[in-house]
């Protein structure tokens, strides 16, 4: 397990979470937001845990898997934090620390996937893509699956793109470009602490054009 | 009057949204040329799970939108528009990620560059059309009808700026240029439907639900209209379960058709999960 | 033109660590001493301190200097104590130069070495312009000992008497048709639940009797000109179409007059007439006509008032007059407004009639008050419970970033009328409780003892979507209930939001003419925030009350209190020594265009048609050099800043 502060320090650099320095606590966020009530801990403890370094329950709550985006929370704040980022921040970050995959993030793979393959999706592919982890879920949705299949409304597989292939090259230089990023972000952490450079020192000595 | 159209991909699938703002748009000489080869835009999924991927798949769409020679994208689903507006945004002040960015969208020889308005068709509808105009088409007597305009969280949140974000007028004002009435004091104009979470956490959803349809209900309306379609699907599926009358939800577009004189069965009413039973 | 061969003197002070922290105050005065006619240059921890300004006094004495440039702090901190010391010696002040090194250096540059060179560019400067200074003169200036006070609410009054009964006269200045302000309008006054009216109400019939004091309501200060000790004001008395020597304040009129107007003084919870007072207490009693509402004025019927006058007071064909007055100082006391909240829209004011402002809840409490001061909703039923919202609109990025100070006593205050009252449950959804004063934390403790529910949340919505089917009617209070961690859904009968405090409108406009400036959030910038909270940087005009920021009535009074000391304190120094830097014009290269007299701001420039030649009037010149940089044919020259100097300056920044 990540400690709490490494766990910080990497949601206020790397995520610029810093600025949930400036919360007063007030509540109105946990107040506006609509899922509050079944959250673990709501948008306002989050924050305090997290800014306090209690990192490793905020990223196992199920806290950040609630948020629905809806912005109630980011209107109303007055110190405009823009909360819904953040808590976008913490599930990636959860998810790269490998935390327990709750149903929502279940259900985000199973979106992410025909996107991926085809470009676009439909609400059956997700669906089906979800049901494969959560049967009883794809159960309970079934009657509604029905009435929807006599309506015709559902389009079993995605339309993908014309330039698919296109598609796919940019979707891979995207992840190249993004782990070229992590090689040269981790190599700057290992930098920090290292002595100064030599030359580097000897030019602060002697600044130029000065009389 | 033209305009680049971005359909998103819950478009197809629902309940006549599609075929009632077709048939809305042959009626006012409107034409939404769809951008060619269009992807989706990732919505809440991407922001959530991805880093980098969550600007471009955004920035391709708007990228082809320029390159199909387009100053406007014209959105019909409240995530799509938000997507949209937000990457565009982030890219504008962002110089570094632009390049990233414009980097991976080169290997389709693609570039956004952020000249594009980001707009939806209610908006466009209102701001756009002379209110005359409007009205010149409108064939049936709606006077009676009371009308709830619900317009979901992600069409003004978090920016607030062509509409109010907590007491919004825009759909209040098409409702009434098409001679309904809008439902006045409606409270739950901006609650939240609960949007994706249907799937994995159904029952808190309801609840939420609930309170749109309830209030709607209590004040004395008859159809709830709304312009996106997730709040459409969440708020019509979820009845039925909720110890209220029923309430049809339809689209706005429905709405204008059926001000235009056009059949239920063009609109594709028949679509709805819950009924419209109002004989127009 | 130099005037001797200047011998410099040139001192660099550490400030403490303020300038040694950032710049090499050694390399400094080092490298000043071999700057051309500098005889020594030393560095000294802290210049402006006896010993340092010793420093300077010895080196006159014994090196015979005759220029001394210091370089510290900004001019505005001591330039003062510098030229006196000079003085003392029996040079004449004006061969003193100081190079700010802090504020516009150590402060605000980051790298050391820079700020060194910077402080060597800067001391540079100074010496090269020093060399061109000339002896100048101080002008002294007679003080006028009348005073103006604009504003007549609690600050304004207070000061008023002050000095009134210091034995000056004070033009007392309010656009209302009353003095009294914001208190005339509340109920009770925290924390000893004092009537406001009780208290205030004295205060303002002392200032209406008083003889030193000419109570000019319901006019407006339009044109100020002029400098400290000798201002001229012009003020416009707005027509009331009733005259004030008559008028009995009988009320005969506003019983009879049909109109009905939305009434200010209750922020919209009644309607007045057209010709009415606005409190039954108000100083004057005198009645006023609101022309824009008169159905006579609108339409030319009516007249009833004037039928039914028994003092034939009423007098249609008024005029405004335009009234002109000198005075030696002015104290501005323009109170506040309170914050709109309709913008909030989720706190539902505006759309839910049981949703008030702070100051409308007030209204409802004071007897004079649309209910007679009985909380009762607008069926007239009592409530059976109340939120009180804290921080509307205040502490809030959204509308204003600051803390109005007063609102957490005042929600108490609400708090414990509505017990008594109506014995209602009350809920004050807070972020903090801000009880700094005198028996305010006391008042805090009793309000919890009365069982307010005091709950730790921001509310988040007010809204009429109700839970259970029993509160119908009702309205529902959001928030999370931050302590114990829940969010809560409260059916109340009525909602107060505790709305902030802001500047008074038309502030923009005073200040505009008396040449000081506004802060950030619009309220008045002070001289210094810790040790000059009454004087602006204009001399002779000072502040008062809410004006200079939120605050609740004790401060204000004592501010009022407080600005009458810095009025009087000014008129007992009887003359008054100003600046020597006025501007001159050589007749010889003056051709009469009159453009400088366009552009002086104090008008101090006269045109001679005899000579056909502009003419400064040195007395009220106040060396701005608008006219100097104006004149096309280089006529004028601005003494302490000509061109010699001032390119000598450059020259000497620029060229090291």
């Amino acid at each position: 397990m990540t400690s709490d502060l490494i766990l910080r320090d990497i949601f206020f650099k790397k995520y610029r979470g810093d600025e949930i320095q400036k919360c007063i606590q007030c509540g109105t966020c946990s107040g506006s937001c609509p899922f509050a009530p079944y959250m673990d801990y709501g948008p306002r403890q989050i924050f305090a845990m997290a800014r306090e370094g209690d990192m490793n329950e905020v990223l196992r709550a199920n806290t950040i898997w609630f948020c629905v985006s809806c912005y109630n929370c980011v209107v109303k704040c007055p110190r405009k934090i823009s909360i819904t980022d953040h808590m976008y921040s913490l599930k990636k970050m959860a998810i790269e620390q490998g935390i327990k995959t709750p149903d929502m993030l279940d259900f985000y793979h199973a979106f992410n996937f025909p996107v991926e393959e085809y470009g676009r999706l439909t609400d059956t592919a997700v669906m089906a893509k979800f049901g494969l982890r959560h049967p009883v879920a794809a159960l309970v949705n079934l009657p509604l699956g029905i009435r929807l299949a006599l309506k015709k409304r559902l389009g079993i597989k995605p339309r993908p793109l014309d330039n698919l292939p296109g598609f796919r090259k940019i979707m891979a230089k995207t992840e190249e470009i993004e782990k070229i990023e992590k090689l040269i972000m981790a190599e700057r952490a290992t930098m920090i602490g290292k002595p100064a450079n030599q030359d580097t020192d000897k030019k602060m000595e002697k600044p130029e054009g000065v009389l | 009057m033209r305009y680049g159209f971005f359909p998103g991909c819950s478009f197809e699938g629902a309940a006549g949204y599609r075929e009632s703002t077709e048939a809305v748009c042959r009626v006012l000489d409107i034409e939404l040329a769809e951008i060619k080869d269009w992807n989706c835009c990732g919505a809440t999924s991407y922001w959530s799970t991805r880093d980098m991927k969550a600007y471009v798949l955004p920035a391709r769409i708007m990228a082809l939108a320029e390159a199909q020679g387009f100053s406007e994208i014209v959105n019909i689903c409240n995530a799509c528009y938000s997507t949209l507006r937000k990457a565009d945004e982030k890219l504008k002040n962002d110089g570094e990620l632009k390049v990233k960015v414009n980097l991976a969208l080169g290997e389709e020889n693609l570039k956004y560059s952020g000249s594009l308005d980001i707009r939806h068709f209610m908006e466009v509808i209102v701001n756009d059309l002379p209110a005359d105009r409007l009205k010149k088409h409108v064939k049936i007597d709606l006077s009676d009808f009371i009308v709830a305009p619900y317009y979901g969280c992600q069409l003004n949140r978090p920016w607030g700026d062509m509409d109010d974000t907590e007491n919004p007028v825009l759909m209040d004002r098409l409702i009434k240029r098409l001679g309904a009435k809008p439902l006045e004091n409606y409270s739950a104009k901006t609650e939240c439907c609960g949007a994706a979470h249907m799937v994995a956490h159904k029952n808190e959803c309801i609840i939420l639900n609930r309170r749109i349809v309830k209030d709607a209900v209590v004040k004395g309306a008859e159809v709830i209209s709304t312009l996106c379609p997730l709040c459409q699907f969440n708020v019509d599926s979820s009845q039925g379960r909720n110890g209220l009358p029923d309430m049809p939800v339809i689209f706005f577009t429905q709405l204008m058709g059926l001000a235009f004189g056009l059949t239920g069965k063009k609109l594709m009413l028949n679509k709805l999960l819950t009924p419209l039973k109002k004989a127009v | 033109m130099r005037e001797s061969i200047p011998k410099i003197g040139v001192y660099v002070c550490h400030c403490g660590t303020n300038i040694s922290g950032k710049v090499d105050v050694d390399a400094v005065s080092n490298y000043a001493s071999n700057l051309p006619h500098v005889e020594i240059a030393r560095n000294f921890k802290f210049m402006c301190s006896n010993p340092g300004q010793q420093l300077v006094i010895d080196d006159i004495k014994e090196k015979g200097l005759n220029r001394v440039v210091v370089a510290s702090c900004s001019p505005r901190m001591h330039e003062k104590t510098f030229r006196k010391a000079c003085k003392t010696t029996g040079i004449n002040p004006y061969y003193f130069q100081m190079a700010c090194i802090r504020e516009h250096d150590s402060w605000v540059t980051e790298d050391p070495v820079k700020a060194t060179q910077k402080a060597k560019d800067l001391v540079r400067g100074a010496v090269s312009r020093v060399t061109h200074h000339q002896g100048l003169s101080s002008r002294v200036v007679d003080i006028n000992s009348n005073v103006l006070i604009i504003g007549g609410g609690i600050a304004g009054m207070q000061a008023a008497l002050d000095i009134a009964n210091g034995g000056k006269k004070v033009y007392l200045v309010e656009r209302e048709p009353s003095i009294g302000g914001n208190m005339s309008k509340f109920d009770k006054t925290f924390p000893t639940l004092d009537c406001a009216a009780c208290i205030s109400t004295p205060k303002l019939v002392a200032v209406g009797q008083h003889d030193n004091i000419e109570m000019m309501t319901y006019c407006e200060v339009v044109d100020v000109s002029g400098f400290v000790g000798n201002f001229k004001i012009k003020i416009k008395k707005k027509p009331r179409y009733v005259d004030a020597e008559k008028c009995t304040g009988c009320g005969v009129c506003s019983e009879k007059c049909p109109s009905k107007v939305i009434s200010e003084f209750d922020h919209g919870l009644t309607n007045r007439k057209a010709i009415y007072t606005p409190f039954p207490q108000a100083v004057p009693n005198t009645r006023v006509i609101d022309a824009d509402n008169c159905i006579y004025f609108k339409k030319n019927r009516c007249r009833l008032c004037e039928k039914f006058c028994e003092a034939n007071a009423i007098v249609f064909d008024q005029k405004e007059e335009i009234i002109e007055i000198d005075v030696g100082s002015i104290i501005i006391a323009t109170g506040f407004e309170t914050f709109d909240p309709v913008s909030i829209t989720q706190y539902g004011f505006g759309r839910f009639p049981e949703v008030y402002t702070s100051i409308q809840f007030e209204r409802i409490n004071n007897a004079t008050g649309p209910t007679s001061g009985q909380i009762l909703t607008k069926n007239g039923k009592k409530p059976e419970s109340v939120a009180i919202i804290h921080c509307v609109g205040s502490r809030d990025k959204n509308h204003m970033k600051y803390c109005s100070r007063v609102c957490c006593m005042y929600s108490m205050k609400f708090a414990h009328l509505v017990h008594e009252k109506t014995g209602a449950q009350v809920y004050e959804f807070y972020i903090d409780i801000r009880s700094p004063g005198k028996g305010y934390e006391e008042f805090y403790n009793r309000l919890q003892e009365e069982g307010t529910h005091f709950i730790r949340g921001k509310v988040s919505q007010v809204t009429d979507i109700i839970d259970s089917d029993d509160d119908q009617g009702r309205l529902m209070v959001v928030a999370e209930d931050t302590l114990a961690g829940r969010v809560r859904r409260i059916p109340v009968d009525m909602v107060v939001l505790s709305v902030g405090l802001k500047p008074s409108s038309g502030i923009e406009n005073i200040v505009r003419m008396v040449g000081i400036s506004l802060d950030s959030d619009g309220w008045i910038n002070e001289l210094h925030p810790k040790l000059g909270p009454l004087a602006t940087p204009s001399d002779g005009i000072f502040v008062a009350g809410c004006c200079q920021g939120p605050k609740d009535i004790p401060d204000s009074v004592a501010q009022g209190q407080g600005a009458a000391g810095e009025a009087l304190s000014l008129i007992s120094r009887g003359k008054l020594e100003i600046e020597a830097s006025v501007s001159i014009i050589d007749p010889e290269r003056c051709m009469g265009c009159r453009q400088c007299e366009e552009v002086c701001f104090y008008s101090a420039i006269s045109f001679n048609p005899i000579l056909s030649v502009c003419e400064v009037n040195e007395a009220i010149c106040k060396g701005c050099g608008n006219c100097t940089a104006t004149c096309p044919n280089k006529a004028i020259e601005l003494k302490h800043f000509n061109n010699d100097e001032i390119i000598a300056e450059m020259e000497g920044l620029m060229f090291g």
